[in-house]
């Protein structure tokens, strides 16, 4: 399989030894200008919201980076035996059991797959492990075949409305060396929650000696997003505020995954303060009813300040009786 | 039973995964090859739990489906027992439970 590289310190346009937090800044900007819902040329937009979101699951996990940082230029020669990390031999008695998977249409590249994601069976590392005696004892009984796990990437937007993905699966038999592909297409259903996995019967691993197929099971991994984060059906947008706005309160018009609403602000609300919008989350199952928005109030300060906007800090410096470092008055 | 999935092609509907469906015990025995007595010794020792139903007549989702089929490759494969098979779906579990909440606060800012 030829697969190439992907710097993706070159997609987010990060340097090597970026911190987390100009990773994250380079995520979102980037994220923004290339989100498939506001961006001009849909389609080409699309991939390259795939693209920065695959560099920022792997750039933004500490143990994905170090893994990636370490693979470099050798990655090619790394790529042999990433998969039996932890197991460099296997079982014993059973080389290379067990066919290799690949997929396509997921969202993420074959270089991703075949580093962070790819096929593995029952959610353990691919290593091949077969039931003890498989070879002499069982020969020419019935086996089913194995269950294989991958991930599929599905926008927020795919998730709040549901989509249909194409999908292929390409198993090479290790005994033959002959790769078949399987396309199918797979209905992800409205309300899709990050982590939920999709079954998908009989497209697994082929059985052996007329066992039936296994099944394949898809996680959904929700893309991150600039605006949007997710926990079940749940959906977070944090929410910047001027120091004035969340002392004295107001009304904020801000986004959801479906129009915009307008939110209450009440007054003296606490920096990192919770506001709940009902209803405004994803759907949860075919109910009809949905999860919530929460809304986390980060207050700003302004970096940089006017003469007459300085002369009023300094006249509230001078009327306030606020001290945050002492206990608040009884 | 679900129909299976085949091609891209037009005309060939896509797989269209039923959302909540449970299975009776037979079913879930037919679809993992484990046996109904093995499946209720498993329900037994506590390491899947029915969604609906009673002890005797429980209903199944397709994530007990998944775990008879992990339970199954573990002690087949690797010869664990019921002590380690416990074990090890407690800590996968927890695991995948702390990488979610890990991706959710990373995602915050």
């Amino acid at each position: 399989m030829s697969v190439e590289f992907k710097d993706y310190y070159t997609t987010l346009g990060v340097a090597r030894d970026a911190s987390p937090e100009e990773i994250k800044k380079a995520f979102r900007k980037l994220a923004r200008q290339y989100h498939p819902d506001v961006a001009k040329d849909k389609a080409n937009a699309e991939n390259k919201f795939k693209e920065i979101n695959e560099a920022n699951e792997v750039l933004s996990d500490p143990e994905k980076r170090k893994k990636y940082d370490l693979l470099g230029a050798n990655w090619r020669h790394a790529g042999a035996e990433a998969p039996r990390e932890g197991s460099p031999e296997g079982p014993p008695g059973q080389p290379g059991a067990g066919s290799e998977f690949h997929f396509g249409g997921t969202g993420f590249s074959d270089f991703f797959e075949q580093f962070f994601s790819g096929g593995s069976r029952y959610g353990f590392p691919t290593e091949g492990a077969e039931p003890a005696g498989d070879e002499t004892e069982s020969r020419g009984r019935a086996r089913r075949g194995s269950d294989v796990e991958g991930d599929i990437l599905v926008t927020l937007a795919e998730a709040m409305s549901g989509t249909v993905r194409p999908v292929s699966l390409q198993s090479t038999d290790p005994r033959t060396g002959q790769a078949t592909t399987r396309n199918f297409r797979v209905r992800i259903a409205a309300g899709a929650t990050d982590g939920q996995r999709i079954r998908v019967p009989g497209q697994g691993e082929p059985g052996r000696g007329g066992g039936p197929a296994g099944d394949l099971y898809l996680r959904v991994r929700h893309a991150a997003d600039p605006d949007f984060s997710t926990r079940g059906s749940d959906v977070y947008y944090e929410l910047d505020v001027a120091p004035w706005e969340a002392v004295l309160g107001g009304e904020i018009k801000l986004p959801t995954l479906d129009g915009s609403v307008t939110l209450r602000l009440p007054a003296n609300t606490a920096n990192g303060h919770r506001l709940r919008v009902r209803g405004r989350g994803l759907p949860r199952g075919k109910s009809g009813e949905r999860g919530d928005l929460y809304v986390l109030v980060s207050v700003q300060l302004p970096t940089q300040v006017s003469e007459e906007e300085r002369a009023l800090w300094e006249k509230l410096r001078s009327t306030s009786t606020f001290n945050p470092r002492l206990p608040a008055a009884a | 039973m679900n129909p299976s999935p085949e091609s891209t092609a037009p005309g060939h509907p896509p797989f269209d995964p039923p959302i909540d469906a449970t299975y009776t015990l037979e079913i879930v025995a037919e679809l993992t090859g484990v046996t109904t007595r093995q499946i209720l010794y498993y329900q037994e020792s506590g390491l899947i739990a029915p969604v609906a139903g009673t002890f005797d007549a429980p209903a199944f989702d397709d994530e007990t489906v998944r775990a008879l089929r992990r339970l199954e490759h573990l002690r087949e494969c690797y010869g664990v027992n019921d002590s380690g098979l416990r074990l090890l779906l407690n800590l996968s579990e927890e695991v995948e439970r702390l990488r979610r909440d890990l991706r959710h606060y990373q995602q915050l800012r």
